[in-house]
């Protein structure tokens, strides 16, 4: 059958995926904490080398070409997005490296999730939780922080709390060696694999009360690519039907019995 | 597939939608006293995976990092920010700031108020109803809790700081205490709902009010012949709609770039 077809047809599929990634990337362009991927495309192997089956006799002329195009897996932009103020008590941001912590599900380890997104509440029990999800922020010993009534409220660039003079907690800044061990979960948190979180560190990053981290999506990169992903599917997509018209000429009129 | 472009695409218009309304509510509560500014806070949304990092392939290499693909973006939830207004000096004797923490409590419709029949607020423009009870000056004349009746009598109102109604009465030359303000504190205000006219009334997210005299407990004092502005700030609020107005045309944009990569599909067959 025609190679080319196949091949044409895998660099379609990337665009496309290229397309959705950033159009991801675009549509959360005003959401806080928000760390944009990356996407990037290696070239395939032909099948047989890709699996390993060289036992298996194959076509020389056509592995050279390879099999065209393979999405490569993303990569997350950890850039420092622009600190925007807020004013408000407990719009927390970070500057530099670092993530709060916070967990899904009572005190299970596996349940720990990492996010750039300060903007915490108090909930009914006055404890310091995530606005958007209501999930508890960690302090250094892995516990909950509770928040008492009073004026004074002051957090530290340690992420140690104060009220007036009296220490109440020092929320955890955490950071991990290899950033590509955490897993984009949505709602703004990270998934961090067993390993990540053992050897996780205090963070260099300091936090910021009164400011809220902007979304690390540059609009016009972000717009970029989905215009040329979209082009360079179009492209394919066109090839594809350039060869589509070929087989139709072999078929309809070179194959034509006089 | 380019479905999932157009969906995020939709999923930003619609959430920067509601931005906008909490923006454009904002900016026309610029000048009611007692308003807090709401924002819209949003969420990346789910992650398709398409591959999961750690698996193997034939060689036994472990893919390192995995593949996934966005969907989108969702408003997680709207945010009251409780800071303080400017205090407006009006000279009104029935005029009160809360300087601090704190909430005045009035009576209202139970169905308003999940059956409490009571709801919070910090516009404190009162006035005198008919029949002398202190209630806010609006056409509804909810009356505020504990409820006190001023005396016809009375030529001078004076609430201290701390809550006490004093009356001065031509036949009395001690100033006279007919009762005490209270105010109720929450320890998530963020939790309270909205019900329009400047109300709120308590909720699970809320917690239970604490009720009790001005000053105390970490309550704001009062000030009376003052009323506190709106906390909007402007310039905030319009670059805000700047930068969402912008946000959408990017998301229009996106959402045209699939569906011409859709369109490209739909024509391949000729």
């Amino acid at each position: 059958m025609n190679y080319g077809l196949y091949i044409s047809a895998s660099g379609a599929l990337t665009a496309m995926y290229r397309q959705d990634v950033h159009a991801n990337n675009l549509a959360n362009l005003d959401t806080v904490g928000f760390k944009p991927d990356f996407t990037a495309t290696l070239q395939r192997l032909s099948a047989r080398q890709e699996d390993g089956l060289t036992h298996l006799p194959g076509d020389a002329m056509l592995e050279r070409l390879g099999g065209g195009a393979l999405m490569a897996p993303n990569r997350v932009g950890f850039g420092q997005g622009s600190l925007d103020n807020t004013g408000q008590p407990f719009d927390l941001a970070i500057q530099g490296d670092g993530f709060f912590v916070t967990r899904t599900d009572g005190t299970n380890i596996d349940s720990i999730r990492l996010t750039r997104d300060g903007r915490f509440t108090r909930d009914a029990r006055g404890r310091l939780v995530t606005a958007g999800s209501g999930l508890p922020v960690l302090d250094t010993t892995n516990d909950t922080i509770r928040i008492p009534d009073g004026p004074g409220l002051r957090i530290e660039g340690d992420g140690s709390i104060f009220m007036g003079e009296r220490f109440i907690a020092r929320i955890q800044v955490t950071d991990v060696l290899d950033r590509a061990q955490l897993t984009k979960e949505g709602h703004s948190l990270f998934r961090p694999t067993a390993a990540a979180l053992d050897a996780r560190f205090g963070a260099s990053g300091s936090v910021r009360q009164g400011f809220i981290e902007r979304s690390g999506t540059d609009p016009f990169r972000a717009m970029m690519a989905t215009t040329s992903a979209g082009r360079e599917f179009e492209t394919n997509m066109q090839l594809i039907a350039q060869q589509d018209r070929l087989m139709e000429r072999a078929i309809n009129t070179l194959g034509r019995t006089a | 597939m380019a479905i999932n472009a157009l969906q995020s695409g939709a999923s930003g218009l619609s959430a920067l939608n509601t931005s906008l309304d909490v923006i454009a509510n904002n900016l026309a509560n610029l000048n009611t006293p007692g308003f807090k500014a709401g924002r819209a806070n949003f969420q990346d949304l789910l992650y398709v995976e398409k591959a999961q990092p750690g698996v193997e392939n034939a060689i036994g290499d472990q893919r390192p990092t995995g593949l996934y693909v966005g969907l989108g973006v969702k408003v997680s939830g709207t945010q009251s920010n409780f800071t303080q207004g400017a205090p407006m000096a009006t000279g009104e004797q029935f005029d009160l700031l809360i300087d601090g923490q704190g909430f005045f409590r009035v009576t209202v419709e139970n169905e308003l108020s999940g059956g409490t029949g009571i709801a919070y607020t910090r516009a404190g423009a009162f006035t005198l109803n008919s029949e002398g009870q202190i209630a806010l000056a609006n056409d509804r004349g909810r009356r505020l809790l504990p409820e006190v009746t001023i005396p016809p009598n009375a030529e001078r109102v004076e609430i201290s700081s701390d809550g006490r109604i004093l009356i001065k009465t031509p036949d009395n030359t001690e100033p006279l205490e007919v009762g005490t303000l209270e105010l109720a504190g929450f320890v998530n205000p963020a939790g309270l709902k909205q019900i329009g006219e400047n109300l709120f009334v308590e909720t699970r997210a809320s917690g239970a009010p604490q009720t009790g005299q001005p000053g105390t407990e970490g309550r704001g004092r009062l000030m009376q012949g003052f009323l506190e502005s709106s906390n909007v700030d402007p310039t905030r609020e319009l670059i805000e709609l700047i930068r969402t107005q912008r946000a959408y045309e990017f998301n229009s944009q996106s959402i045209r770039a699939a569906d011409e990569a859709l369109r490209t599909v739909s024509q391949i067959r000729r």
